[in-house]
């Protein structure tokens, strides 16, 4: 977590962070319908503790998908190398999973009480991994990520009980291209990407053996994870002012430049272009800093995305390189966490609240997260 | 200024609540009304059955053709009258083989044990506008081989409830209100209107094809098996 200095440009602080700040946060506009999730496909536990607002600083690999325009300003010629590992579950069922490992003391539950256990609570759970590396120039990477939300309803879609579904599989690749413009303090960048992506989404009539009864064939549960496939392209940007104490930085973001389109699979909605815009001040002396940020995200409300889901803050606060601590807003929650840079061996982890739906309180899910990276 | 901001943030949003909701919390981020059907979603998982009751008779009344809401209504009709959904999910739903109605149904309905009659029978009225309900849906929405979801959960419900109401109607008759006991003096107080009534809704429900039409049509042929008039052969029944 280096925080660099070469570039220097006196600026009335105050008056910049004022602009900067008002011209996200007073954009925000009251919209109340479908949204899908304006995360990256790949997002750091890190960053996701700051709140999500990761435009103008991210971490690692996750820099490549949060915007590639971070890569020249990494301090050094050599970025990442390595991979991670991250684990996901919400807070409820976290007793529930313990059952379910192999070998642990009270494995060996039965299915009827992990019915009770989602009748109880919605079940979270799911894992992300990625391969990657990159530098100041670009990179290439991989990734996977699996998740599956469970939520049995008493009163279920169709009023009868019933057990929602949600998963995610996405697993990908990119490559990334960036550069700083000579003579200004700005830099593109550039992330092509390979996804194959599935999100069943279904809803089982508890009540109705007809409906049940279509998921005990094999093939009906396999095509559940048909993925489908696409190409997309992210382009980033980022003026950055830096400052002997005090930097300031300006992001745009484009996310899947004219649509990123699937084919194959099952059908799975094509990603719109979404364009957003981020700033951040980063305070720091020596090896310390605290970065501030607040993104704002689908500009064109493209998704028609309510503002307290659009709207990104969070603040990081790096010790000595070795430290680093993140508290933000993530779908209007407040979310925490911590992370421990051992120099080939970082762990992280995180608490966040994710809204489901579009609509505030109405579908939360209480997440940890932690986190495993190897590499440098 | 920036510090302070966030910390302004921070603080009028701490613990569960969430920074969009109205009324807004904050004046940051705009705040987000729920939509009616959410308001719905949102009473009914936190089972306030009276509140989904009024915004789902609300909304029906002000959009009589969105028929998805209908079923939703019936089930917190039968979710007020004490009819316990979730056990008939978690059963395994199976009434088949020769079973009786009541026995069938035993588990899921609510006991009488403590009611009064008029209390007791308002909840079988309850069961009745959950039945009502469900036959306001037009034909297509009522299909039992139906692919649409709703369509097949309708027809599910509506089978359910009809042999949940005869069940009721018919432990009307057979239990003591005071100790929840089996009570054949309460055979009595059974009329020939009150027979036909549960012999009609016992046919409904054999017709239906749901789930405990077959424990229906069961028991409707043992009770007409008895070859006397509706009230006495279905006073035989009970009282065996």
């Amino acid at each position: 977590m280096p925080v660099k200095t070469e570039l220097k440009y006196p600026i009335d602080s105050a008056v910049l962070a004022a602009i900067l700040l008002a011209t996200i946060l007073w954009n925000a506009t009251p919209a109340i319908c479908f949204a899908r999730d304006l995360s990256p496909v790949y997002e750091e536990t890190f960053d996701i503790a700051a709140g999500g607002a990761s435009l103008t600083r991210a971490s690692r690999y996750g820099a490549a998908l949060a915007n590639p325009a971070l890569l020249p300003f990494s301090g050094s010629f050599h970025r990442w190398l390595g991979s991670e590992f991250s684990l996901h579950i919400n807070r409820e069922s976290v007793a529930m999973a313990k059952t379910m490992v192999p070998g642990s003391s009270t494995s060996g539950s039965s299915s009827s009480d992990f019915v009770d256990h989602v009748f109880e609570s919605p079940f979270l759970a799911g894992t992300q991994t990625s391969l990657a590396y990159l530098n100041a120039y670009g990179g290439v990477g991989f990734f996977s990520k699996f998740e599956v939300d469970l939520e049995a309803q008493e009163y279920g879609p169709t009023g009868l009980p019933a057990i929602i579904l949600n998963g995610k599989s996405y697993t990908g690749g990119t490559v990334s291209a960036a550069g700083r413009i000579p003579f200004m303090p700005l830099s593109l960048g550039l992330t092509a990407k390979y996804l194959m992506i599935s999100e069943p989404n279904l809803s089982i009539d508890l009540a109705d053996p007809n409906a049940a009864a279509q998921f005990q064939d094999p093939s009906a549960l396999s095509s559940l994870v048909n993925p489908s496939s696409g190409i997309g392209y992210d382009l980033g940007a980022l003026l950055f002012i830096q400052g002997p104490k005090v930097d300031w930085r300006l992001a745009l973001k484009i996310d899947d430049a004219t649509g990123t389109s699937f084919s194959g699979g099952d059908s799975v909605e094509d990603f719109k272009q979404v364009v957003s815009t981020g700033a951040s001040v980063t305070f720091h002396r020596g090896a310390d800093a605290i970065h501030i940020a607040v993104d704002r995200r689908d500009l064109q409300n493209a998704y028609g995305t309510p503002a307290f889901k659009s709207t990104r803050a969070g603040v990081k606060v790096l010790l000595r390189s070795y430290i680093g601590i993140a508290a933000g807003y993530y779908d209007g929650y407040p979310s925490v966490g911590a992370e421990l840079d051992f120099i080939f061996l970082k762990l992280g982890a995180a608490s966040y609240r994710r809204e489901r739906t579009d609509s505030p309180g109405l579908s939360p899910r209480n997440v940890y997260v932690m986190n495993l990276a190897t590499g440098f | 200024m920036i510090p302070h901001l966030l910390v302004y943030l921070a603080t009028s949003s701490c613990g569960t609540s969430n920074l969009g909701r109205c009324p807004a919390s904050n004046p940051l981020v705009a705040c987000t009304e729920l939509t009616t059907d959410e308001k719905i979603r949102e009473a009914l998982d936190d089972q306030d059955l009276a509140s989904a009751q009024v915004l789902l008779e609300a909304a029906i009344a002000d959009e009589p053709e969105n028929y998805e809401r209908y079923p939703l209504l019936a089930a917190v009709y039968a979710g007020l009258s004490g009819f316990d959904l979730l056990a008939i999910a978690s059963s395994s739903a199976s009434s088949g083989g020769g079973a009786s109605i009541m026995d069938s149904m035993d588990a899921f309905l609510p006991t009488p044990e403590g009611l009064t009659r008029t209390e007791y029978r308002a909840k079988i009225d309850l069961l009745g506008q959950a039945i009502s309900t469900i036959e306001a849906l037009p034909a297509e929405f009522l299909a039992t081989s139906a692919t649409d979801k709703f369509a097949s959960s309708a027809s599910q419900q509506l089978g359910i409830y009809q042999a949940a109401q005869a069940s009721m109607y018919m432990k009307m008759f057979t239990t003591n209100f005071e100790t929840g006991l089996p009570d054949p003096s309460q055979l009595s107080d059974l009329t020939e209107e009150d027979a036909a009534a549960i012999l009609a809704v016992l046919a409904n429900a054999a017709a239906s094809g749901g789930t405990f039409a077959e424990a229906a049509a069961s028991t409707l042929a043992t009770i007409n098996s008895g070859g006397g008039t509706d009230r006495d052969n279905l006073a035989n029944f009970l009282s065996t």
